[in-house]
């Protein structure tokens, strides 16, 4: 479970998280959603242990997130490898630090997303290195699989290679995913539930399913409507 | 198969199941994809899945065996109230949108009958 | 996973991103080398100053590689996925400095090899006045002034990443903050030193024996510096493991 409780989180004059609390239970597909600079991304550096709260408190599973970082997959949405890095030497970089590490999956991974392990992350392009970074992240069965817009600036066919893999490779029950994006569309259909961030605030979060049934609504339509005047 | 995005979409996967079995695709004993095959085959949420698999076998649609797969079972007055229910639906549906539009009683018995007489003879 | 397999693989990615300072520094002190030898018949300056060269180079370039170890992490966003491995700063830094270290020891061995090297070649009777001579040569001083520069070296490397990690917690002007911070920090340290030296007497201490002034001279030295780059190492991981983030 994940846990905020009163967490204030400034950069220098902007408040980018102001004072929320909300919880997220385990085993689920959480859709952190909101237009730029809402706070998303500084939630879940927050949540991986990337940064710390001003004022309140994160948990992890009851843990301060720096010493749950182990369970932890975190995705964001600059390139955070080595340019120099191959995949193949980048997932051994990786691999050492984490217990959860499935090599089987990262092979036959690797083939589904048509990548190749010899592959330079400088010399592959935008679509390829997420599709590489996505790997990397989902070849450990880590409890927590945070991804920060892990489809923006991405090709069309690989944008479905990625939600397919995510879909694929989504473990009921144990998994828990948090996608922060503020293209819902293509996500629309994959989380169980949503928190609508506006301004370092939520604005609702609710059930997807919830949403559809009592609003008579989408989700991008319910988007469009919190979001006024933004 | 695509959903519409405002409506729940456990409900729009279990309505396609009982129209295919309605329509004679799905028959009993037939077997139905496993729940991660379909979610990925729909992309939708792998526990959205799980919850139309699991509302699908309580209104006893399918069954699951264990170690084989899950499995249509539904019997014939069953398909017969789905499908009493399904036309009681769009006929429902029909006539709204029609007095929507300001069709009156004879208006639409008139337009439902020259539809009727159309499909009659291109069906023959 | 044990600690060991992550220091290594840490310890292997910094030497891989030091690859370029290394490569530099040993190409150019190899290339003095080739030039030494190519006029050394000249006279002794042609290979004494591209000696003294070479060492400077061999010390001076890990200071360098110092500030880049960290500003690359920084720069190409690596910091994200250093920052958020299952590992403290004492692994993140400590494989820096080692990786530095590296670079320190395999500059300064190639200038000694270099200058023996040289040796040979200006004195054709080099070998056999050094066989000569073998219990005469001060070897312990030395090794003791070789271990004083790696003390000094750790020192300074030391000093350079805390003013790094205290200039990345300023809003703004990073760099300029850390040239500033490190300067401070300087001249603030040396300070300490002279009062610290001042209380312990420790001049008086090394004319008691006086026959062995440079041995005291040498370990006092080696054994502040080395407990002074020692503190300055922990504040700085204690400062990244409490302070920094995104």
């Amino acid at each position: 479970m994940i846990e905020f409780s009163q967490v204030t989180k400034q950069y220098g004059k902007v408040k980018a998280l102001d004072s929320i609390s909300f919880s997220l239970s385990k085993g689920r597909i959480i859709g952190l959603f909101g237009p730029n600079g809402a706070g998303k991304s500084t939630a879940l550096k927050l949540i991986a242990g990337l940064s710390r709260p001003d004022r309140g408190k994160v948990e992890v599973d009851g843990q301060n997130p720096q010493a749950a970082k182990s369970k932890i997959a975190y995705l964001p949405e600059v390139d955070y490898l080595y340019p120099w890095m191959t995949i193949e030497g980048a997932a051994c970089f990786i691999k050492a630090f984490y217990p959860d590490w499935d090599e089987h999956k990262y092979k036959e991974l690797m083939h589904f997303l048509n990548l190749e392990p010899d592959m330079k992350i400088n010399k592959i392009s935008k679509g390829q290195r997420s599709k590489a970074k996505l790997l990397l992240a989902v070849s450990r069965r880590a409890s927590y699989l945070l991804l920060d817009e892990p489809l923006s600036g991405v090709d069309i066919l690989s944008r479905e290679e990625i939600i397919n893999t995510l879909i694929r490779d989504y473990r009921e029950g144990e998994q828990t995913i948090v996608i922060a994006t503020h293209e819902i569309g293509e996500v629309e259909n994959l989380v169980d539930e949503v928190v609508f961030v506006k301004r370092g605030k939520i604005v609702l979060k609710q059930e997807a399913e919830v949403i559809r049934q009592e609003r008579g609504k989408s989700l991008v339509e319910t988007m469009k409507e919190l979001m006024k005047g933004e | 198969m695509d959903f519409a995005a405002d409506r729940p979409i456990y409900m729009q996967i279990i309505e396609d199941f009982k129209r295919r079995m309605i329509r004679g695709e799905l028959k009993t004993g037939d077997k139905i994809p496993s729940q991660r095959e379909y979610a990925q085959m729909v992309r939708v949420n792998p526990n959205t899945v799980q919850r139309a698999y699991r509302e699908m076998e309580n209104m006893g649609l399918v069954e699951t065996l264990r170690g084989q797969g899950t499995f249509v079972r539904v019997e014939e007055e069953m398909l017969m109230a789905m499908k009493k229910e399904m036309a009681e639906e769009i006929a429902e549906r029909f006539v709204r949108e029609m007095k929507d539009l300001g069709f009156d009683y004879e208006d639409i018995k008139m337009l439902v009958e020259k539809f009727l007489h159309k499909g009659g003879q291109s069906n023959d | 996973m044990s600690k060991v397999g992550m220091f290594k693989n840490l310890y292997q990615k910094e030497m891989r991103c030091l690859a370029v300072d290394i490569g530099v520094t040993l190409g150019i002190i190899i290339l003095m080398t080739v030039f030494a030898f190519s006029r050394g018949s000249l006279g002794h300056g042609y290979i004494v100053v591209p000696v003294f060269l070479m060492a400077g180079l061999a010390g001076f370039m890990p200071i360098i590689s110092s500030f880049r170890i960290f500003s690359g992490e920084w720069n190409n966003n690596i910091i994200y996925l250093t920052l958020s491995l299952p590992v403290k700063g004492e692994m993140v830094l400590g494989s820096k400095m080692l990786a530095i270290l590296t670079q320190y020891v395999l500059g300064t061995l190639l200038v000694a090899l270099s200058g023996i090297l040289l040796g040979f070649y200006m004195w054709p009777g080099f070998f056999q006045l050094l066989k000569l001579n073998y219990s005469y040569i001060p070897w312990g001083f030395y090794l003791s002034l070789y271990m004083l520069g790696i003390a000094f070296f750790t020192y300074l490397a030391s000093l350079s990443f805390f003013s790094q990690i205290l200039g990345r917690m300023v809003p703004r002007l990073q760099n300029l903050a850390t040239f500033f911070i490190f300067l401070g920090l300087w001249w603030v340290i040396k300070k300490v030193d002279f009062y610290i030296a001042h209380i312990l007497s420790l001049d008086k201490i090394f004319l008691l024996t006086p026959d062995k002034i440079w041995l005291n001279i040498f370990s006092w030295s080696f054994t502040i510096l080395l407990i002074q780059g020692l503190l300055i190492f922990a504040a700085a991981v204690m400062v990244y493991n409490r302070k920094i983030e995104l």
